[in-house]
C-alpha cells in the first residue's frame, strides 16, 4: 500500500477529517485483499459496468495462454451498444499493471485514481485467471500470438477458459440471440444487432475474432472501458493514487509529444506509457 | 490545509468531495478488478463440443451445429486432404490485408516474401454464423509468409526497414446481416513488418476471388508473360515477354497450372491484396490441428502471427 491515496488527495486540498480514517481503512483493506489472492473477495456477479471511456492500462509484459480478441457490444448507461475489442485470457501473467481512470464531477473537478502493481523487476509477478480487458485502443511494441491461430470466427466462437478443453461456450458473452433489445426479451429499444434472422439465434455473427494459443504482449497501453477478472488475482505491491487532474502534456496524431492538451492527465497509465514509463 | 487549489475550485463541499474521492476509488478499483461468478477429445477430423462448444445453431435443425463450417486442411502438397479440419463459427466479417502494389510493373521494391503457396476453389458453400453463405470463395494455402523487416530481410529486393507499409483491418460494414447494430473497423496498424505464419508454418485463407498477390515473372517456372497468362494471371512490364511482373488472383491461383508455386522455392511479394473470411495457422499436414499445435524444435509454440509496433484501435 503506498503512501498516496491519502497524500495525495490532502496535499491537493481536501480535509479528511474523520473521513480520511475510513478511507483509508478502505484503501488498507483493497491493498490487504491486493497483497493476497483475490477470490471473489467481494462477491459480485458479473455484472457489466461500463464507463466512459477515459480509463486508460499499461504493462511491460503480459503473456496470456489461451488468448483471444474478439469484437464484442457493450451496453452504456444511455442504453445504447458500443463496439469494444475484448481481450480475454485463461490465465495471464504480468510483469507490472497500470489503470488508471479520470473522473469529472459536476462538469468541473476532475480526479484520476491511478492503482498500480508490480515487484519492480522484469518478473512476470502478477497473475489473474479468466481475465478480459475491453478496449478501444491497444498499443504493444510485440504482440506475439503463438500456436494455431484464427481470424474470423465470430466473437462467440472463441474459447479461453477454463484454457484447456472442454472449453466453455462463448466465453466472452457476446449477446447469441435477437433479445428484443435493450430491455430485455419483447421489449423495444437498442439492440446489439442490426436485425434479426435465423429464428432470433443471431450467433454471434458479424462480431469478429482472433483466437490464439498463447498471446504476449510487451509494452502494452491503450483506452481501457472495463476489466474482469472471474478467477483469482494477485497484485504484488497494489498502490492506489488519487491525483488532481493535470494535462500539460499531449500527444500529436503521429504520437509525437508537445504541450498541447489532449485531455488525458498527465499521470495516466497511457501518457505515462507513450512517454516510455511502464509499471513493473 | 489550502482550500485554494486550482484543481479544487471550491463549488463542492468538504463533503461532497471526500465522497467524489472515495467514490472513484472504489470505482476504480471495482472497474479494475470486477469478480464475476462464471465444454473428450479434439480429433480435428469432426465436431468437438469440447473444443467447439458453442452451438452455431439454426433452428428447425437436428444438428445443433447446423451452421458451423467446416474446412478441410492442405496436406502440404496441394491435394487439401489432410486429415485435419477446422470447425469455425464465421462472423460473415470481411478481413483486408494488403501491402505493396499488385499491379506494379516493376520488380522492385519487394514487400515480402513468400514460400509454397497451393490453391483451390472451395468446394462447399460457406456459412456464416446466423445467416447468409456465398459459394465463392477460394481457399489458399501457403508457407513462410514473411513481410520485409529490414533492405535485405527477408530478401535483399526488400524496401527499407520501416517503409513496408502493411494495412490489416475487419470491416462489418458489408457483412451480411445480423450483425452488429453499429458498423466498425477494427484496424490492426503495424509501424513496422510483421509476420503472418512465418517460417515452418502453414496458413490457410478463405478468401474472395478477386484477392490477388504480384510476383516476378523470372522466379516462375519458365519465367515468360506466357506462363503467367495460361494460369489467367496479369503480366505487366518486362520486355519481348520477359521479365516484370506476374498478378495471381484467387481465382487464377486455384487452376491446376499454377501449381508451380508449389515446389518449395521462395518467391518475391511484389504486392499482397487479400479479402479473406477466414485464417489459420497450423503445422504441415496436420492430423488435429486444435491439438497439433505449430512448435519448433524444443517443441515451443510457434509466433505464428507477430505484430511488433503495432496499434490494435475500433472505429
Amino acid at each position: 500500500m503506498g503512501t498516496g491515496p491519502a497524500g495525495d488527495a490532502t496535499r491537493h486540498g481536501t480535509r479528511w477529517g474523520p473521513m480520511a480514517g475510513a478511507l483509508v481503512t478502505s484503501l488498507g483493506t483493497l491493498a490487504a485483499l491486493a497483497s493476497l489472492t483475490w477470490t471473489h473477495a467481494f462477491g459480485l456477479d458479473s455484472t457489466i459496468i461500463i464507463q466512459d471511456g477515459n480509463a486508460t492500462f499499461s504493462s511491460s509484459q503480459i503473456t496470456a495462454d489461451d488468448a483471444a480478441f474478439g469484437m464484442a457490444p457493450v451496453r452504456l448507461g444511455d442504453g445504447t451498444w458500443k463496439n469494444v475489442l475484448r481481450a480475454g485470457f485463461a490465465t495471464a501473467t504480468l510483469n507490472g499493471l497500470c489503470i488508471s481512470k479520470t473522473e469529472t464531477v459536476a462538469g468541473l473537478v476532475k480526479y484520476t485514481i491511478k492503482l498500480t502493481a508490480g515487484d519492480g523487476t522484469a518478473a512476470l509477478e502478477s497473475r489473474a485467471n479468466n481475465a478480459a480487458l475491453d478496449v478501444t485502443s491497444l498499443r504493444g511494441a510485440g504482440i506475439n500470438l503463438q500456436g494455431s491461430t484464427q481470424i474470423g470466427q465470430a466473437s462467440t466462437d472463441l474459447t479461453t477458459a477454463p484454457g484447456a478443453a472442454p472449453y466453455l461456450a462463448n466465453p466472452f458473452a457476446v449477446p447469441q440471440t435477437w433479445d428484443g433489445g435493450f430491455y430485455g426479451p419483447g421489449s423495444t429499444g437498442p439492440n446489439a444487432y442490426s436485425a434479426t434472422g435465423n429464428g432470433g439465434h443471431t450467433n454471434g455473427q458479424g462480431y469478429t475474432g482472433i483466437d490464439a494459443t498463447r498471446g504476449t504482449l510487451n509494452a502494452a497501453y491503450g483506452h481501457l472501458w472495463q476489466a474482469q477478472v472471474s478467477g483469482d488475482i494477485t497484485l504484488p505491491n497494489l498502490t492506489i493514487k488519487v491525483l488532481p487532474f493535470t494535462d500539460s502534456i499531449g500527444f500529436n496524431a503521429n504520437g509525437t509529444q508537445n504541450t498541447t492538451p489532449d485531455g488525458i492527465d498527465d499521470r495516466s497509465c497511457w501518457t505515462e506509457a507513450r512517454q516510455g514509463t511502464y509499471p513493473k | 490545509m489550502p482550500r485554494s487549489d486550482p484543481h479544487l475550485p471550491g463549488q463542492l463541499s468538504v463533503g461532497h468531495q471526500r465522497l467524489v474521492v472515495v467514490l472513484a476509488v472504489l470505482a476504480v478499483a471495482a472497474a479494475a478488478i470486477v469478480l464475476p461468478g462464471p465444454g473428450d477429445d479434439a480429433r480435428g477430423q469432426a465436431f468437438s463440443s469440447a473444443y467447439q462448444p458453442f452451438a452455431c445453431d439454426q433452428p428447425g435443425s437436428s444438428d445443433p451445429q447446423q451452421r458451423r463450417q467446416e474446412i478441410q486442411l492442405d496436406n502440404g502438397a496441394g491435394d487439401f486432404n489432410a486429415a485435419g479440419r477446422m470447425h469455425p463459427c464465421l462472423a460473415g466479417v470481411r478481413w483486408h490485408l494488403q501491402s505493396g502494389n499488385v499491379a506494379t510493373s516493376s520488380t522492385t521494391p519487394a514487400i515480402g516474401q513468400i514460400r509454397t503457396a497451393y490453391g483451390r476453389k472451395f468446394p462447399d458453400t460457406v456459412f456464416y454464423a446466423a445467416a447468409g453463405s456465398r459459394t465463392d470463395l477460394y481457399q489458399l494455402a501457403f508457407s513462410g509468409l514473411q513481410f520485409c523487416t529490414g533492405d535485405t530481410t527477408p530478401i535483399g529486393a526488400c524496401a527499407p526497414a520501416g517503409t513496408t507499409d502493411i494495412q490489416l483491418y475487419a470491416d462489418s460494414t458489408d457483412a451480411p446481416g445480423p450483425k452488429s447494430a453499429a458498423n466498425y473497423r477494427l484496424t490492426i496498424d503495424p509501424d513496422q513488418a510483421i509476420t503472418i505464419g512465418g517460417s515452418g508454418v502453414w496458413t490457410e485463407v478463405l478468401a474472395t476471388a478477386n484477392s490477388s498477390f504480384t510476383v516476378p515473372v523470372a522466379e516462375l517456372p519458365t519465367a515468360t508473360h506466357l506462363a503467367c497468362a495460361l494460369v489467367g494471371g496479369t503480366a505487366r512490364g518486362g520486355f519481348l515477354g520477359i521479365g516484370g511482373t506476374c498478378e495471381l488472383s484467387a481465382s487464377d491461383f486455384a487452376g491446376d497450372l499454377a501449381q508451380w508455386l508449389g515446389g518449395g522455392e521462395n518467391y518475391t511479394l511484389l504486392g499482397v491484396n487479400l479479402d479473406l473470411y477466414y485464417l489459420v495457422t497450423h503445422r504441415q499436414n496436420p492430423s488435429d490441428p486444435y491439438t497439433q499445435i505449430p512448435v519448433d524444435g524444443s517443441g515451443n509454440p510457434l509466433n505464428s502471427i507477430q505484430l511488433p509496433n503495432t496499434t490494435i484501435s475500433v472505429s
